[in-house]
């Protein structure tokens, strides 16, 4: 009876304690969680979260992925010439699992049309469960992400609620000028038959970013950006057909290189991995005329709500944010 | 799966943990046993099947030996003196032929792996490139844990062999031993008497031993995230191009590699035995604050612990007794005077001591070295006691004065720092030229050239400072985790609390902070 009765005790201690560690894990994530979306504050990536600036619902397409595409896509660009408003949420080395949590926070302030995910983020290895796990305690509570604000942190940290309204001027592309030419010539595209793997956690979140994009009414469109560095038939391969038996449009403008016309003596910045401004002019003049073809976006250039945008024609593209 | 991870820290250990309470007692060996494998194939994959291998191989081993050791007993009665030494005989070089075998198997297994490429390289220059014969160079995967491993499986079968404990026949427990998930990635190198016993029994829930467990992993984390892998941001700046830095930053790198691969070690294994203890499994410990040594002798018995002990016993023992060994014991006796006599045999077996502890560390000439280092340090130690002793009694200094005290503790430190530095370095080269930077240009750059902000650096100070504090408490034998556990809930809850968020906050981890492994994983 003793026994028993030191257990209970044993096991209510332990259950009490964990209560407090989670009340206070979640009072020190209200405190270190940045309170606006710009550097200054501290906020992962700020330039892959400028869409919480923008005006409710008024972004058409959403992009994911990691560098490939915010070096290879333009949204002012494609605003200028078709008038569809666009965002490039995507981070250095971001992957499948990152780009479903990123895609889970637009949907709470957005409603795009189309989600465009950029492929070459399936592929990246790694320990998966971790990269997961880490995801999900960061979401839940924020200091994981954000412990290291101690440093910088004031006293509005623990009065004030977040409030993100920055945007971003580039609309999350990064200018990048410089030309290093890839001299491989077509050797990273020899056809080939066989095809890469997907890691089963890549699948599985590959999966719920199209199950939320359905959920939330958007289309999901999956893009591979020239990158000589970074693709291959291989990986084509396999994309193609999940993209068949998933019935989700996949635009590889690596084997479409034709219509891209990306030239790697001119278009690369290095080497071959990432484009530079040529390369991105080209990638999302070729996109612009995709998704007028495939897609029913409204041109928004006269519609006075959309004045932000026109006003922010005036500042060049080749601005670092 | 690393040990600082979310998915070992609250899937892989709290999984374990539930399963392991839920089992009934008999079957609690085998979630520790699935889960082992589990976590092996999780971070080795199909390399699992060396560890696999090298289990059946000792079990099978030790069983042979056992039935050689029976077979005598059974005989001996009906034989006669002379009868029963030839036997004797026999049988012992029947048992040695089977360990010979283990040896040839487990051990050939970690040559080739670990060193093919360097004896392969070393056999190019020195024979092959002669004669036009080229060793190819081969690209080996090294599964997870084969240096610790290894070691183990080779204890637990010269144990048998040397009768200090008979052959289990249970294979899991056998399989348990090697494989254990919280040991498999840097040891500490147990001892079968030691631990597989208490692997293999199955323990109720035990309150004090889950939160001892808990806090001893908790303080291993606050020595790995808070100090060690903010040391390493320093550190890396200066090792990447010791060219561009002299004087203080060299000194001081060196100094930050020693406290980041201590605190890091040391955090690992606290974390080890941290994981054993929440099931009721108390390993050996591994580190006894070393930094307190007054000798490199002293110093190797307080740093990894296991390791040390474990070559006394393989290598020093088994070089010590052998019978070309006595030979040369007796020659030097005969040929030399009192002092030679004493020394040379002892200095000689050390010196396979130290080539072993070199060669463990890496495949690399460096790590020999740094093994010759230690000897050459220990065999002049060793040789120079008589000068010391004189120069002593001359200047009328005293042992066991405090001041000389912490002489022979700050003379260690340094010797133990410029073993660091050949351990760290690129190559030979580049420590010896770290070495000689540190004695000029002595000018200090702002800090954020060295990859470091105030803030990581008094980080650094305040966790060594809390890492010494602890460690002089140990040294008086104060048990900190009982002391805090007699004290009042709210007074222990909120020395738990802070540790807990200090760790969670102050962690060199994420965003801006390179993920750094664990340094002996690669072992």
């Amino acid at each position: 009876m003793d026994n028993r009765k030191n257990l209970i005790k044993q096991l209510s201690k332990i259950g009490l304690f964990l209560v407090i560690f989670f009340i206070c894990l979640n009072v020190f994530s209200h405190i270190l969680l940045p309170k606006n979306n710009n550097k200054k504050s501290g906020i992962k990536y700020e330039n892959a979260r400028g869409f919480y600036g923008e005006r409710k619902n008024s972004l058409d397409i959403i992009a994911l992925g990691n560098s490939n595409l915010y070096s290879s896509f333009i949204p002012n660009q494609l605003w200028n010439n078709k008038g569809y408003t666009s965002y490039v949420c995507a981070e250095p080395s971001q992957t499948v699992f990152q780009a479903y949590a990123l895609l889970k926070e637009v949907f709470s302030c957005q409603k795009p049309q189309l989600v465009i995910l950029e492929t070459d983020g399936l592929f990246t290895k790694g320990d998966e469960f971790e990269q997961i796990t880490s995801m999900y305690m960061k979401e839940i509570f924020p200091v994981f992400e954000y412990h290291s604000r101690w440093r910088s942190i004031q006293i509005s940290d623990f009065t004030d609620s977040p409030h993100y309204d920055t945007t971003i001027n580039n609309k999350g592309y990064v200018y990048r000028s410089a030309v290093k030419p890839y001299k491989g010539g077509k050797k990273y595209l020899k056809k080939k038959n066989k095809r890469d793997n997907f890691n089963v956690f890549n699948q599985m979140y590959l999966d719920k970013i199209n199950q939320l994009c359905q959920e939330n009414h958007a289309s999901l469109l999956l893009l591979s950006v020239p990158s000589a560095k970074a693709w291959n038939y291989e990986k084509h391969n396999i994309i193609k057909e999940y993209a068949l038996k998933k019935n989700i449009p996949f635009l590889d403008l690596n084997t479409e290189k034709k219509q891209a016309n990306i030239d790697w003596m001119t278009d690369t910045k290095d080497k071959g991995m990432h484009l530079n401004i040529n390369g991105a002019r080209k990638v999302t003049k070729y996109l612009e005329e995709y998704l007028q073809k495939k897609y029913t976006f409204i041109d928004h250039r006269n519609d006075i709500r959309y004045d932000e945008w026109n006003r922010n024609k005036l500042k060049t593209i080749e601005s670092k944010t | 799966m690393s040990y600082t991870s979310f998915s070992y820290l609250l899937f892989f250990l709290g999984i374990t943990y539930v399963l392991y309470t839920l089992f009934p007692k008999k079957y609690k060996y085998i979630v520790l046993l699935c889960m082992s494998y589990l976590f092996y194939i999780v971070s080795s994959s199909w390399l699992i099947v060396f560890i696999v291998l090298t289990t059946f191989i000792i079990y099978f081993s030790a069983i042979w030996i056992d039935k050689i050791n029976s077979i005598f007993i059974d005989v001996k009665k009906n034989l006669n003196r002379d009868e029963k030494k030839n036997l004797k005989n026999k049988l012992l070089w029947q048992k040695k032929a089977v360990v010979c075998v283990m040896l040839f198997f487990c051990l050939g297994a970690l040559i080739f792996l670990k060193y093919y490429n360097l004896f392969s390289e070393i056999l190019n220059f020195v024979i092959f490139q002669h004669i036009h014969l080229e060793l190819p160079y081969l690209k080996l995967l090294l599964p997870l844990g084969i240096s610790f491993y290894t070691l183990q499986a080779i204890s637990y079968v010269i144990d048998v062999y040397r009768g200090k404990y008979k052959a289990d026949y249970c294979l899991p427990r056998v399989a348990l031993y090697l494989v254990f998930f919280p040991t498999i990635v840097e040891g500490p190198i147990g001892r079968y008497d030691e631990y597989a016993y208490q692997l293999y029994e199955g323990h109720s829930f035990h309150y004090e031993n889950l939160t001892f467990g808990c806090q001893l992993i908790l303080w291993g984390l606050f020595k790995k995230l808070v100090i060690a892998d903010r040391a390493n941001l320093f550190v890396n700046v200066v090792f990447k191009s010791p060219q561009d830095y002299a004087g203080f930053a060299v000194i001081f790198s060196i100094i930050f590699y020693t406290i980041q691969i201590y605190t890091e070690f040391s955090g690992c294994m606290d974390i080890v035995r941290g994981s054993a203890q929440i099931f009721s499994v108390h390993l050996p410990q591994n580190f006894k604050q070393p930094f307190f040594s007054k000798s490199i002798n002293e110093f190797w018995q307080r740093w990894h612990m296991t390791l040390g002990t474990w070559l006394r016993d393989y290598v020093f023992y088994s070089v010590s007794l052998s019978q070309p060994f006595k030979k040369f014991n007796q020659l030097v006796k005969n040929h030399c005077n009192g002092y030679l006599s004493k020394l040379l045999p002892a200095t000689t077996a050390l010196f396979f001591v130290w080539i072993c502890n070199g060669l463990w560390h890496g495949a690399s000439i460096k790590y020999i070295v740094y093994g010759m280092y230690y000897y050459v340090l220990m065999v002049l130690g060793m040789f120079l006691e008589p000068v010391f002793i004189k120069v002593m009694k001359i200047f009328h200094i005293h042992k066991e004065t405090q001041y000389f005290r912490v002489f022979q503790i700050i003379r260690t430190c340094i010797l133990v720092n410029i073993g660091m530095l050949i351990f760290r370095a690129k190559d030979l080269t580049t420590a010896w030229n770290m070495f000689l930077s540190c004695f000029r240009d002595f000018s200090l750059q702002p800090l954020s050239s060295y990859g470091l902000r105030l803030s990581d650096l008094l980080m650094i100070v305040c966790g060594v400072v809390i890492v010494f504090i602890v460690g002089v408490l140990k040294e008086k034998g104060v048990s900190i985790r009982e002391t805090i556990a007699k004290r009042n809930i709210v007074l222990r809850w909120t020395v738990y609390f802070a540790a807990l968020f200090i760790v969670i906050i102050l962690g060199a981890y994420g965003r801006g902070y390179d993920a750094v492994s664990f340094i002996y994983a690669q072992f």
